[in-house]
């Protein structure tokens, strides 16, 4: 089977400084991987190249055996990819429910299409679905602006899901959002990928939050990858006490 | 009453308050509400570009003035007006694009030096270049269109004309408005980063805007040279597009009839103060200095907040402690 997608020696260099050091792995369809490591290991900027924000130095990345290398943000998500962020980015003046809908309504129709159709896109009933999914209730005609930090955090993750995504990259969910949130939001994420095989990366510094999700680990540190497996294997190599994660 | 309802009604009053007014009034004063009208298209044009995508633009008096000159070079050689406004639409929305793509491939804000600079040329062009524009002398005896057989001849014919173009315009940015491209504008404008991730071709949306707010501008063009029935350089110099862009910002930016507001500020107020003289200038520029100050939102915003200052509902008294 193809893998989802493939990443081969991606390096990342700013200056002399190298943020991500000949990187390879693969994730196969319905995967959830896990990604951790301290701050600084360069998680985020692996990601950053693989989904056309930063352009890689060099490695290859490929998306169903397809090479995706130079293709911008906005590429990635109509191929499918989507991502949340380390701090919640959302479109603060507009409604919850517009922030929903705008995450999703350009993967419907051309241009011209979304001009003379419908003002919701068609999406009003998803993105119900999902202000009730990610317990938004109440708060679809309030401006993401005005919610609460966590209630950002969980609008950026339901943001995420809009556009039915094969793979999502979810950059520190849990950072933000409360102790009592945590299972739930996990809950919800196991509830995804078993309906509709979503693949997930979660990106994390907190091993706890991944282990009970993630299928398979991915651990780095200054930009290398120091161990793959499992969350048993992982904790069994030491990679995680060096740094005192 | 819902907003939605007030909006409606609010829409309705204000389309048969203006076309009741002009007829109490003298000719001048239906070729002031003329001015309005066109100015309002105008301004409706930058407001896509700046209210909505938030690129600022200083060239929008160009724009007005190549419209009003391709109407002007067209129709006092026989071409009838449908072509004049085909050809200044298509000219300025391809100008406004062929400015815009520049701008937007650096990350600095580089569209308001561009669009100024454009603004300069345009302008030396209408001087200079006598042998197409006239000079300072301009172009004149622009003839007044038939439109479906009615004359425009008469200041009150010419404005419903005007009002009848604004009604269109109006309408086309009320459709965009509702569409999914007005979250996409107001989504690239908020965060550029987030845009881009989920789908939001932030570059092209951009360009749409800056494009057809000069497009807009154009059109405006048709009717200011079809209106004055002349044309010269003197009105299409920054001034106007620096004025143009104050009616943006006093009407409030980004909103449906921050325009008509802003446009009817800058043009039909100053014939009700002329008492006032030149201190009439003073008082504006202290006006706009305090709106802008105190009501970021413009006099859009103003109205809004004093709506919600009185149907806000009065407060139950507080309950006493057990």
């Amino acid at each position: 089977m193809t893998a989802l997608l493939s990443v081969q020696n991606l390096t990342k260099r700013f200056g002399r400084r190298v943020a991500v050091d000949s990187v390879s792995f693969e994730i196969e369809p319905g995967e959830i991987l896990g990604v951790i490591g301290p701050g600084g290991s360069g998680k985020s900027t692996l990601f950053d190249c693989i989904l056309g924000r930063l352009a890689p130095s060099a490695g290859e990345v490929r998306l169903d055996g397809r090479p995706v290398n130079g293709l911008r943000t906005r590429d990635m998500s109509r191929l499918g990819v989507a991502r949340t962020f380390q701090r919640a980015q959302l479109f603060p003046q507009l409604t919850v429910r517009d922030n929903l809908i705008a995450a999703g309504q350009e993967r419907h129709g051309s241009l011209w299409s979304r001009l003379v159709g419908p003002p919701d896109a068609g999406l009003a009933d998803t993105a119900a679905e999902m202000v009730a999914f990610f317990r938004l209730d109440g708060l679809a005609e309030q401006t993401a602006g005005s919610l609460s930090e966590e209630q950002q955090k969980l609008l950026d993750i339901a943001m995420a899901f809009m556009a039915q995504p094969r793979l999502v990259v979810l950059d520190e969910p849990a950072s933000g959002l409360d102790e009592a949130m945590l299972e739930p939001l996990c809950e919800r994420l196991r509830a995804i990928n078993a309906q509709a095989g979503t693949t997930f990366v979660i990106i994390e510094r907190d091993l706890d939050f991944v282990a009970g999700l993630a299928t398979r680990l991915l651990v780095l540190a200054d930009g290398r990858v120091v161990a793959a497996g499992d969350a048993e294997s992982v904790r069994a190599s030491g990679a995680l006490e060096s740094d005192d994660r | 009453m819902n907003p939605a309802t007030l909006r409606y009604a609010v829409a309705g009053i204000g389309a048969l308050v203006l076309i009741a007014v002009p007829f109490g009034l003298t000719e001048y004063g239906n070729y002031v509400l003329s001015l309005w009208a066109l100015s309002t298209i105008a301004a409706i044009g930058l407001n896509l570009t700046f209210g909505y995508v938030g690129q600022l633009s200083l060239g929008q008096g160009a724009f007005v003035g190549i419209g009003a000159y391709l109407t002007a070079l067209l129709m006092t050689r026989g071409w009838p007006l449908p072509v004049a406004y085909v050809l200044a639409f298509a000219a300025c929305f391809a100008l406004g694009w062929g400015l815009g793509y520049p701008a937007l491939r650096v990350r600095r804000p580089f569209l308001p030096f561009i669009t100024l600079a454009f603004g300069t040329f345009v302008f030396l062009v209408f001087r200079n270049e006598d042998w197409l524009t006239g000079g300072m002398y301009g172009i004149n005896r622009v003839p007044r269109p038939s439109v479906l057989g009615l004359s425009t001849a008469s200041p009150l014919g010419f404005y419903f004309f005007c009002l009848f173009n604004l009604a269109v315009v109006t309408i086309a940015v009320w459709w965009l408005r509702r569409s999914p491209w007005r979250r996409a504008f107001a989504a690239l404008r908020a965060n550029p980063l987030r845009a881009e991730a989920v789908g939001i071709d932030t570059r092209l949306y951009t360009l749409i805007a800056i494009a057809l707010g000069a497009a807009l501008g154009g059109v405006a063009g048709v009717l200011y040279a079809t209106l004055l029935q002349y044309v010269d350089p003197t009105p299409f110099s920054l001034t106007m597009s620096v004025s143009l862009l104050l009616m943006v910002a006093l009407g409030g930016s980004g909103r449906l009839l921050g325009p008509f507001l802003g446009a009817a500020a800058a043009v039909v107020l100053p014939e009700g103060l002329r008492f006032a003289q030149n201190y009439y200038l003073f008082g504006y520029a202290f006006a706009v200095i305090v709106l802008m100050a105190l009501w970021p939102g413009g006099l859009i915003g103003l109205a809004e907040r004093l709506w919600a200052t009185v149907t806000r509902p009065i407060a139950a008294p507080a309950k006493k402690l057990p």
